[in-house]
């Protein structure tokens, strides 16, 4: 801090034992004597008293330096001696650089762990990374056509690029950057989770225990942001996400347990490269999805079992209501849509659903006379009794219970024929279809061959599970399956109102990639590297492209300025959702099974005009816009000092969002809050802070993906250079380097106060930029 | 799945806590300060034409078999409780997911696990409504305003609906759901007749019921923005500065409009807000009320006033509260016409300008005349907070309040003539353990936000007499009513439901309703078919007469039911019930079957229900 002026020198007597250590540095020029090597107590007195303002004699007095050499060497390269990057070289800099010659470890250069004010490199990673580089200025040059294509790129298919994100893209070997895609589709493809969220709750779980505290589903939002913002595995988490808004389960529910949630998150990141099939199953046996579409413990014992699951895999996971050609569009009989289905359906597939309960440990690891039954089966009534049933509401007595899929208790499984979904598909391909043929639309009554101990002639678990398997594949296998899930997908990656011809090639791959049907590695090639998606933003359609999800326009902030949390904990916890003052979606955390928004929704006016569809328009109301608007001005533009702030702004200059959350130990509270602060890296657009047309086009490369035009920007730049204009807070000042020799205490004052006016000046620069940046129609817009 | 469960609003339930606390209500003097703070005259008051719709939409599926349930029937032969209830007995019969431990009678047990979804006689003896004329059968095909000496009660957690039933204001229609044609269940089982698409799925239900076209998939156009696009409301309402249509619950396609509407149409949508409370008795409510902070850190620093009106439009944030420069570059953008280059971005500038330009209104004229006891104190009791918060009482708050702004939101000022309003509440997706854990709770919740709007309309006076009680009329929808029987925990997806209909020009303390199936009843038709006209099973409401087959008994006793689980062939379609209100609402005669496309083929005999007056 520039106020630190006049505090007392650093002890440097005390540091005299470790010249003896201090590193040559070729290239940063800390060597201001000009001797054959920086000397750590000559070079840091001098760069001391020179941050002071000594000039002349009073710089040199005891050194033996030449004066003249000395202002020279300091003067030519005041630039790279700003070494925390603040703007100015001052008493914070020469203090790291005298820990830095003297061989302190770098650990050691920020002893109470700050670095100045405005400093754009506050940590000692970063710091050190600039001496290593050789104390070289940042240079953030303009972004080229080929960056512009990149970052539209990363936009479709992470939750948000960086400059780097776009350097690592553009650094891919490839002819050109569609093929560089297929390359970081396939390197996405490979990239290992770097957690389960599973793992993260448990890693979380041992911190809490041991201070006595619980938490709640919120924990399963702070994993996911975790990996959305962080992790590189971006397609994964990008798929994971788009499958949570297709196969829905909410904390908004009786389904709302960390672990619970959590495990299902990781069905779907763990298997969204898989097959669609495989999703399928699992998702249909995982416990969230029991709980949630309340297929847990349904009853098959009942001549009419629940079909609140039953009719949504249909409706929502799968087929969906009508019959659907290719190309996604609805096939159509006297001009009629055809339904794809019927309640006798529904009706069939709700007895399919039954006899699943929790895989509990209890009941295996102990095999009470109850828990079993004649047959080694789980006992068939155990798990249902009523008196049982604070073992529902408790469960599961181990937590890694929630891992497991849904066990068949056979004797609650209906032995009723089963009407599945009827349909003719000329070339199915995949063994699942052939087994489906051969099962056909209707599953016979089973033949109850075994006997309970208590319930009397009932079906086996063989039976049942084979039942369940049948009725997925009979699902897998319609034809609907692919332009359902394809169109569903293309909506949330590329576009809204997506051509016929792209949904039917998404079909094609969806259908048979190689002989496999499903494939979901090959259907998200397909949306990704379609013509359609790869064409020019400049010359598609006013159809194409979408509203973006306010859920990605977060992380696009975000990440776009590498925003990340030291203690890895992202406390996104609550209100986001909130229609009046969050931004109207959270993670996993849906009003229904329809999702934040209905896929088909078109709102009035310019998209129901032309007949197009806006699904993000559906949560997208006059009080949400303003609201998801205010929430994301704020992050950017609002700054305080305290440890509470939520935006992107303190008085240093790095982004810091979330910092006073932590709800775990008030211990060391001030390094848990520093700990658990988003910090974004805000030091290029600090780089172009007095060049307008630098920062828009700075922020039209990592938040609108090169979709703002020339007029629209030139419009910006006046807007900025206007608000902004601060003749008298512009230049850079000068500490006063005529007599008196050092400066008074007043003029260190001026001086001080003018070095703040500037910052201030740079800082409003900088978050002007960035709030109009967050409030054009381009951010909010992918195209 | 557990539909629209009631939202959270963490952030907003800190600022209502700390205002509901206060002490004693402010003086009426105190009011009238504020009132003549605000200048001229009184405006509180709504418009002599002044007329507004509330639809109520039960997210989830509201179970009929919950809502008017069975309690006693004058008709039965013989003597006695035995005889008087046997028609609650089938009812308590068929809810007891047919368990030999529930042989009938009071079910011992309500609890999930057991899956017995039937109430007590002694449980629904104070929500009982009168039963009207006994043994006697109304015209076949008419809107039956009699139970016959058949007695129902509504849920027992509606009391206060049933004391508005009591004052004649409130009215259920029976067997109420999307119907494109008239369908007989001999039609229905026959796999005959025209009906609705996607019956049985909730999205396609809820757009079926919102936008009158219940043969269409994904409708783009509902009912309340072909009510607010037709030219008589429109030329009523010319000039306003507001749209017609105003939803606290977001998007929804009842207030969907179709392509180039009259701009006036266009859905505006608010949030729950709050609306400021004095905070004690003795505070002087200052010259000029305030507006307290919004959540949005930049439109304005919260004040310290005791007194402020926290509106529920949001307003957008300059950014830099000095800066207009920022803000008149981001508004420029905004305010441009279509920019040639994306569709999405034209709606969204849309959007966003209609939200800048409503909230200025809204919120200059909350300032004006702020909502303030009338409106805030009956609301006050019942929204809550924290888990209990009750968020269809925060909604209907905000309506309350935009109809008292009315006054100010015509034409260079003047009263507006006529507000369609949209509020919703989910929680009805009972098909397991929310039937006993949360749907009591919420329907509670419900009756008392119904009661605190009712008493706040009471409250706002209406130029040249009156209330405004007079001038508005709430109505419910829900996608589809329940099956009777029990899937072991809970009840699955129907069709029929009952609704309510509340307000001053209601005809109410009456169950409205057509009659199932007896326009025509050949006697050559299956015993299931025929009109079961024997005391203790006479028809018409809540629960048709006989069985379809014999398949759906249990032992000697007959279930009743209308479709294969007790689910109701719906016999009234949902846009009789809202055509009857749009006429009074001044939609003209000629434009109802435009309003209301197929209407008109589902009642051939006219869909005029007469219950308003």
């Amino acid at each position: 801090m520039t106020n630190r002026l006049l505090s007392p020198l650093i002890p440097i007597a005390a540091v005299c034992a470790l010249f003896a250590a201090a590193p040559t540095h070729a290239v940063c020029p800390f060597n201001v004597t000009g001797g054959a090597t920086a000397d750590s107590l000559r070079d840091g007195v001098l760069l001391v008293r020179y941050a002071r303002g000594h000039r002349g004699a009073a710089l040199v007095a005891g050194t033996g330096a030449n004066a003249a050499t000395v202002e020279t060497n300091i003067s030519n390269n005041i630039d790279q001696l700003d070494l925390n990057g603040n703007g100015v070289f001052d008493l914070d800099d020469a203090g790291i650089i005298s820990r830095n010659v003297f061989g302190f470890t770098s650990a050691n250069w920020l002893p109470d762990g700050k670095a100045g004010a405005y400093g754009t490199r506050n940590t000692v990673t970063n710091l050190k990374a600039y001496v290593d580089a050789g104390c070289t200025p940042l240079v953030v040059s303009a972004p080229t056509a080929p960056q512009f294509e990149a970052s539209r790129f990363l936009i479709q298919s992470s939750f948000g690029p960086s400059r780097s994100d776009i350097a690592a893209f553009l650094a891919l070997p490839g002819a050109d950057n569609t093929a560089r895609a297929a390359q970081w589709i396939d390197a996405q493809m490979t990239t290992a989770r770097t957690q389960t969220h599973f793992q993260y709750l448990q890693t979380r779980k041992a911190e809490y225990d041991a201070v006595a505290k619980t938490f709640g589903s919120e924990l399963s939002r702070e994993a996911f942001w975790g990996q959305a913002l962080a992790s590189p595995d971006q397609l994964r988490q990008r798929l994971a996400f788009a499958l949570s808004e297709i196969l829905v389960v909410s904390a908004n529910s009786n389904a709302s347990d960390p672990y619970e949630l959590a495990a299902y998150l990781d069905v779907l990141a763990d298997n969204g490269f898989t097959n669609y099939r495989d999703i399928l199953y699992k998702v249909a046996l995982s416990p969230a999805m029991g709980r949630y579409l309340s297929h847990l413990k349904n009853d098959g014992g009942s001549s009419n079992p629940n079909e609140n699951f039953a009719r949504e895999i249909l409706q929502l996971f799968s087929v969906g209501l009508f019959m659907l050609g290719p190309d996604g569009e609805k096939l159509t009989s006297g001009g009629q849509p055809i339904p794809a289905y019927d309640e006798n359906t529904v009706k069939g597939f709700a007895r399919v659903f039954t006899g699943l309960s929790y895989d509990d440990p209890y009941c295996t690891t102990i095999p009470l006379a109850s828990c079993l039954d004649g047959y080694a089966d789980r006992h068939p009534s155990w798990y249902w009794s009523p008196d049982r049933n604070d073992l529902g509401a408790n469960f599961p007595p181990d937590i890694t219970g929630w891992r497991r899929p849904l066990v068949m208790f056979p004797g609650r499984h209906s032995a009723l024929s089963k009407q599945l979904l009827s349909y003719a598909d000329p070339s199915p391909v995949g063994t699942t279809c052939i087994n489906a043929a051969a099962t056909g639309p209707l599953l016979p009554a089973i033949v109850t061959t075994g006997s309970g101990v208590t319930t009397g002639t009932r079906v086996n678990a063989t039976q049942a599970n084979l039942t369940i398997n049948q009725a997925i594949d009979n699902i897998f296998c319609h034809p609907n399956v692919g332009p359902f899930i394809g169109k569903s997908l293309i909506r949330f990656f590329v576009t809204s109102t997506p051509s016929p011809a792209y949904v039917s090639r998404v079909t094609a791959a969806f259908n048979n990639t190689g002989g496999v049907r499903g494939d979901m590695q090959a259907v998200m090639r397909a949306i990704l590297l379609d013509p359609e998606a790869r064409q020019s933003s400049a010359s598609a359609p006013m159809s194409f492209g979408k509203l973006k999800e306010p859920m990605l326009r977060l992380s696009a902030i975000f990440r776009a300025f590498n925003t990340r949390a030291s203690s890895g904990r992202y406390q996104l916890h609550y209100g986001l959702d909130d229609v009046e003052s969050g931004i109207s979606q959270a993670p996993l955390s849906s009003p229904t099974v329809f999702n934040y928004f209905h896929p088909e929704f078109s709102p009035p006016g310019p998209i129901s005009a032309m007949s197009a569809i806006g699904p993000e328009f559906e949560i997208t109301t006059t009080t949400a816009i303003a609201a998801t608007q205010n929430y994301f001005g704020n992050l950017v533009a609002s700054y305080d000092t305290g440890p509470s702030n939520s935006n992107l702004f303190t008085a240093n200059l790095i982004g810091r969002y979330n910092c006073s959350t932590s709800t775990l130990t008030s211990a060391d509270p001030t390094a848990a809050v520093r700990g658990n602060c988003l910090l974004g890296d805000m030091s290029e657009l600090y780089a172009l802070y007095d060049n307008a047309g630098g920062l828009f086009d700075y922020l039209n490369l990592v938040l609108m993906g090169g979709s703002l035009n020339g007029t629209n920007k030139a419009n910006l730049v006046t807007a900025l250079d206007t608000a902004f204009a601060g003749a008298s807070q512009k230049t850079r000042p000068v500490l006063q380097s005529t007599p008196p020799n050092p400066p008074t205490t007043t003029q260190i004052n001026t001086y001080n106060t003018a070095v703040n006016n500037w910052q201030a000046y740079k800082r409003d620069r900088v978050r002007g930029a960035l709030w109009l940046a967050v409030h054009l129609p381009e951010f909010q817009i992918q195209r | 799945m557990n539909f629209k469960n009631f939202k959270q609003r963490r952030d907003f339930l800190k600022a209502s806590a700390s205002v509901a606390v206060g002490g004693a209500l402010p003086t009426l003097g105190a009011l009238a300060n504020v009132a003549h703070a605000a200048g001229g005259v009184d405006p509180a008051q709504v418009g002599t034409d002044y007329k507004a719709i509330v639809c109520l939409f039960f997210y989830g599926g509201q179970d009929h078999s919950n809502l008017l349930i069975p309690y006693q029937d004058g008709n039965a032969a013989g003597t006695g409780p035995a005889a008087t209830t046997v028609e609650f007995d089938r009812y308590a019969l068929a809810r007891s997911n047919f368990s030999t431990a529930n042989p009938g009678g009071d079910p011992p047990t309500q609890q999930a696990s057991t899956g017995n979804l039937a109430y007590t006689r002694t449980q629904l003896a104070a929500t009982a409504l009168p039963a009207t004329t006994t043994n006697s059968v109304a015209t076949p095909g008419g809107w039956t305003t009699n139970t016959y000496g058949r007695q129902f009660a509504l849920h027992p957690n509606y009391a206060e609906l049933k004391a508005i039933y009591d004052t004649g204001k409130l009215a259920v229609i029976a067997n109420v759901g999307p119907l494109v044609a008239p369908l007989t269940r001999d039609q229905w089982y026959r796999g005959t007749g025209a009906r609705p698409l996607n019956l049985y799925s909730h999205d396609d239900q809820q757009k079926g019921w919102m936008s009158g076209t219940a043969n269409a998939a994904n409708p783009t156009v509902g009912i309340g923005g072909r009510i607010a696009n037709n030219p008589t409301i429109v030329a009523l309402n010319a000039g306003a500065q507001v749209s017609t249509q105003i939803s606290v619950d977001g998007t929804n396609t009842f207030m969907l409009t179709d392509v180039n509407p009259s701009p006036g149409a266009i859905a505006y949508q608010v949030g729950t807000g709050g609306i400021g409370r004095l905070q004690t008795s003795t505070t002087t409510p200052p010259a000029t009320p305030t507006v307290c902070n919004t959540s949005s850190s930049f439109m304005t620093a919260n004040p310290t006033s005791p007194y402020c009106v926290v509106g529920g439009p949001i307003g957008l944030s300059g950014g830099f509260n000095s800066n207009s420069t920022l803000k008149n570059a981001f508004l420029s953008r905004v305010n441009a016409t279509s920019e040639g280059s994306s569709i999405y971005s034209d709606q969204w500038r849309v959007t966003m300008r209609q939200s800048i330009d409503t909230q200025a209104v809204i919120a200059a004229s909350f300032l004006n005349s702020p909502p303030t006891e009338d409106i805030v104190g009956p609301f006050v009791p019942v929204i809550g907070s924290g888990s209990s918060y009750n968020y269809l009482a925060a909604e209907l708050q905000m309506v309350a309040s935009m109809i008292r702004a009315s006054s100010q939101l015509g034409a260079g000022g003047a009263p507006m003539k006529r507000q369609i309003f949209f509020v919703g509440v989910g929680g009805f997706d009972t098909h397991g353990a929310e039937f006993w854990t949360s749907n009591p709770t919420s329907n509670a919740r419900i009756s008392k936000a119904i009661n605190a709007f009712w008493t706040a309309m009471g409250n706002v006076a209406a130029i040249g007499g009156g209330t405004a009680r007079d001038k508005v009329t709430l109505f419910t929808m829900s996608e589809f009513g329940r099956t009777l029987d029990s899937n072991g925990a809970g009840s699955d997806h129907g069709w029929g439901t009952h609704q309510i209909v509340l307000g001053g020009a209601v005809n109410g303390g009456k169950i409205y309703g057509q009659n199932h199936n007896v326009t025509s009843v050949p006697a050559t038709l299956p015993t299931y078919m025929k009109l079961d006209n024997t005391a203790g099973a006479v028809p018409r409401i809540g629960l048709p007469p006989s069985p379809y087959s014999g398949n759906d008994r249990i032992g000697a006793i007959p279930l009743n039911h209308a479709l294969s689980r007790g689910e109701l062939l719906a016999t009234t379609s949902g846009d009789a019930v809202i055509a009857t209100i749009a006429k009074w609402f001044g939609v003209p005669q000629a434009d109802l079957t435009s309003v209301f496309p197929t209407v008109a083929a589902a009642h051939p005999g006219g869909f005029d229900m007469g219950f308003m007056a």
